[in-house]
């Protein structure tokens, strides 16, 4: 068999066209996404949306059905030694063998990964408050959740997927030493995408946003470019309207007669344009929370 | 729904379904086949003592079948704690649908195999017991739970069960068999108490279970699982992550080891208690061999899965990120399928061989090696029971490697109704003369599958790598070498020909089937 070589250039993720369907249902449709290397993207999107279906296509569990998957320029299907070994994952349902005890865990693990660091693992092992003699099904769900993401980091992989990550851990642990992990690793020039339902768990800790809705992207940006981009500002018309009157870049509109508040997803001054253009006045103007921005955006 | 009880009901035909209705199949396939060859060849006698020994053993295996796809369909039992029923009620509806449906599927079995071949098989009385022995099953498998005890327990009331069972049949274990034609007084109390201990167990269990205790026997539990601990090299981990896959894949899967030597202890014990004769133990140790197979299919089951917590048989999301190969984790299973009925295989010629020694030492009349005299067991049997574990082991692992249900569902309902095919056309619409060619055309024809099967997984497996080119060799070397050693043997005995040739080639193509079988059916499962 000939080997590959993992290319240190290539992005960690690349998407392009991606399409899967079960049975009637498209779970994922035409889904193209690329990250870059460092940083931390966090996926986010509603119950069913794909964020899930998108993460097992990146670690070749789930072959696609159009569109192409590459994880560091390699097919994760035709080449699953040299991607999983780049890949740290922790899933949403937390499958670890349960007959296992947690010191076997990891020195099962390590003969899997030649950058596993035993140092660090013991560490996050004390710092997750497992004992080593604990078989993995007596550990409670919160304790397999950290068990889980401490098999996941302890190599200190290239690409960590983690599926939903604070499902289950206590907001401790959730805020002092995930969001700390992930910020460490991110630094460190290393590439994190997670997914979540907790949006200021995401604001916090991300770099990038991927929104995420009925199987498809509706949206890729930065934090602060979205943070930027999207406000909501109210207008006065002079006359009244029965629906709100077309306002370009607006994502949502709510109101009645002469007074309408939109959701934009332009610049300040772009907006200011467009009203005057429909002679409205602008009578007030805030910025948006990342979950009044992802609310706008699927239900827009 | 009007009530919780008929929910319970509608909810376990719901899920059972299909399963349901394979496992009557599956159930039924094999009696009916060699009852239809036997009546074929005009060999069936209904009072004959191997046909009244075969009643007994299907019925127990109809009970099996059928008991299982009903265990399956109802679910765990937990499930149903947190609804505002009393505990005897789930008690009652895990236990009562259930207890009727196999009853009603038992005697349906009978009717229709007294009906199809005139045995005038007893109904009342078998199944009785299986109910029972369905009640019991359900107790002892809540009382112990997931625990260590689940597994012995089980075998222990079965076994007591089955042999009050076989002594309705015969007075003793090596006496003259006859039907069990009428539940006498104090049978229908012993299974009234069989089955009212068995309400009371299970009621005992799901209440404790309800309350979150588990079982007390910490101590204990501790103490046999420091004997039982198989954690070499811990200290200083693993060489290789091919060696720490299959440290961990033989931990959950080497169960035919255990399996058999549970099965020949329980033999002895049995031989013990109730026999005592020399002869008998030396057909019985060489007999059981033939326990090997079925051995392989009960443990094929545990190994073709992929060790989710559920049960379920798709490959979990922590094995299937495991950096390896398709390749890789397919020959991981194959070497634990082979170490599996190797130990099996080990085990039961070991426990032949300590017999035979035995009888020697202790001058019992029995000099030969073989009970050919006393049971008509010869030297091929030897081989057969062997190739038959080897075939029931891997091929359904191979499989359950696919991690498809309904696949799995198909193909082995296909395979069972397969056999029946030349019964039914054979009964039916073909003429006494016509019957030997036409078994013999579908004889080719399944070679024929086989081999073609075989041919495309080796060219499938080869095309995208799962398989190198010394162990492709190697695998058609063994085919080929099986067919020629086959063939020259056949030759010596009854005679060389074309039609033989080729089956014999089909055997030995399904034989190395797994090779190739493997990793595609792992791809398939981990790439979804």
């Amino acid at each position: 068999m000939t080997e590959t070589t993992f290319a240190a250039s290539e992005p960690p993720v690349e998407v392009c066209h991606l399409t899967r369907r079960f049975g009637a249902t498209k779970a994922l449709d035409d889904v193209s996404l690329t990250v870059p290397r460092g940083g931390v993207l966090g996926l986010i999107g509603g119950n069913g949306a794909g964020k899930t279906t998108l993460i097992k296509h990146l670690l070749g569990l789930y072959r696609p059905q159009s569109g192409t998957v590459r994880v560091f320029g390699l097919d994760p299907i035709q080449h699953p030694i040299e991607t999983l070994s780049q890949i740290g994952y922790m899933s949403e349902d937390r499958d670890l063998p349960l007959w296992m005890r947690v010191g076997e865990l990891l020195r099962y693990c390590q003969a899997f990964y030649s950058r596993w660091d035993m140092r660090f693992a013991e560490e996050l092992r004390d710092a997750f408050d497992l004992g080593p003699q604990a078989r993995v099904k007596t550990l409670s769900r919160g304790q397999r959740a950290r068990a889980s993401l401490l098999v996941a980091l302890a190599y200190r992989p290239d690409l960590l997927l983690l599926d939903e990550p604070s499902a289950g851990l206590d907001p401790v642990v959730r805020r002092d030493i995930l969001g700390a992990i992930i910020r460490t690793i991110a630094d460190e020039g290393r590439t994190v995408i997670f997914s979540s339902h907790l949006l200021d768990e995401v604001e916090r800790v991300a770099d990038r946003i991927a929104i995420i809705h009925r199987g498809q992207i509706v949206l890729t940006a930065s934090l602060d470019e979205l943070k930027e981009t999207h406000r909501r500002v109210t207008l006065r018309f002079d006359r009244h309207f029965d629906r709100p009157p077309e306002l370009t870049g607006a994502i949502s509109a709510t109101g009645e007669d002469c007074e309408w508040t939109y959701v934009c997803s332009h610049d300040r001054e772009q907006i200011r344009i467009a009203a005057t253009a429909m002679g409205a006045t602008i009578v007030g103007e805030d910025r948006l929370t990342l979950d009044e921005i992802f609310v706008s955006h699927i239900q827009g | 729904m009007r009530s919780a009880s008929l929910a319970l009901t509608w909810e376990l035909l719901a899920s059972g379904g299909w399963k349901l209705l394979g496992a009557v199949l599956v159930a039924n396939a094999l009696p009916i086949l060699i009852l239809g060859a036997l009546r074929q060849e005009g060999v069936l006698d209904p009072q004959e003592q191997a046909i009244i020994s075969m009643h007994v053993v299907s019925t127990m295996i109809n009970g099996l079948v059928f008991g299982t796809a009903l265990a399956v369909a109802a679910g765990s039992v937990s499930r149903l704690y947190c609804y505002p029923i009393s505990s005897a009620l789930i008690t009652a509806g895990r236990m009562l649908p259930a207890q009727l449906l196999l009853f009603a599927e038992v005697a349906a079995s009978t009717l229709l195999l007294n009906w199809l071949f005139g045995v005038n098989w007893p109904i009342l009385g078998p199944a009785l017991f299986i109910v029972s022995g369905l009640a019991t099953f359900q107790a002892v498998a809540w009382l112990t739970g997931h625990s260590l005890w689940s597994l012995p327990a089980i075998l222990i009331v079965g076994g007591l069960q089955s042999v009050w069972f076989v002594f309705r049949y015969r007075t003793q274990f090596t006496g003259p068999a006859h039907e069990w034609l009428e539940v006498r007084p104090m049978e229908w109390l012993t299974l009234a108490v069989f089955t009212a201990g068995a309400y009371a167990v299970a009621l005992l269990a799901i209440q404790r279970d309800r309350r979150g205790e588990a079982l007390r026997t910490d101590t204990l539990k501790a103490w046999l699982e420091s004997l039982c601990e198989r954690r070499p090299a811990l200290k200083r981990g693993f060489p290789s992550p091919l060696a720490a896959h299959f440290w961990a894949e033989w931990h959950q899967k080497g169960v035919m080891p255990l399996i058999t030597a549970i099965g020949l202890c329980l033999g002895l014990g049995i031989w013990l208690l109730f026999v005592r004769q020399a002869d008998t133990l030396h057909v019985w140790v060489f007999k059981g061999g033939w326990f090997l197979p079925i051995t392989g299919f009960v443990g094929a089951l545990a190994i073709g899965g992929s060790g989710l917590p559920n049960g379920a048989i798709e490959m979990g999301p922590f094995l299937a990120t495991r950096p390896l190969s398709n390749a890789e984790l397919g020959r991981n299973l194959l070497q634990v399928v082979a170490r599996n009925v190797c130990g099996g295989v080990i085990l039961w010629l070991g426990a032949c061989t300590v017999v035979i020694v035995a009888l020697k030492l202790a001058g019992a009349d029995s000099g030969k090696i073989l009970p050919v005299e006393t049971s008509n067991f010869e030297w091929w049997q030897i081989p057969a029971i062997v190739f038959g574990s080897w075939w029931t082991t891997s091929l359904l692992t191979t499989l359950l490697s696919s991690g498809r249900s309904r696949f799995v569902v198909l193909v082995i309902i296909s395979v069972s109704l397969l056999p029946l095919i030349p019964t039914i056309l054979g009964r039916w619409m073909l003429s006494e003369g016509a019957r030997p060619g036409f078994r013999n055309a579908i004889g080719l024809l399944a070679s024929g599958v086989a081999i073609v099967t075989t041919i495309w997984a080796c060219r499938s497996a080869w095309q995208r790598r799962y398989i190198t080119g010394t162990s492709l060799l190697a695998a058609v070397a063994l085919a080929t070498t099986l067919t020629a050693a086959g063939g020259i043997v056949i030759h010596q005995t009854t005679g060389w020909t074309s039609t033989s040739q080729l089956i014999l080639t089909g055997l030995a193509a399904i034989t190395i089937l797994p090779v190739p079988g493997l990793p595609l059916m792992i791809a398939w499962n981990r790439h979804r």
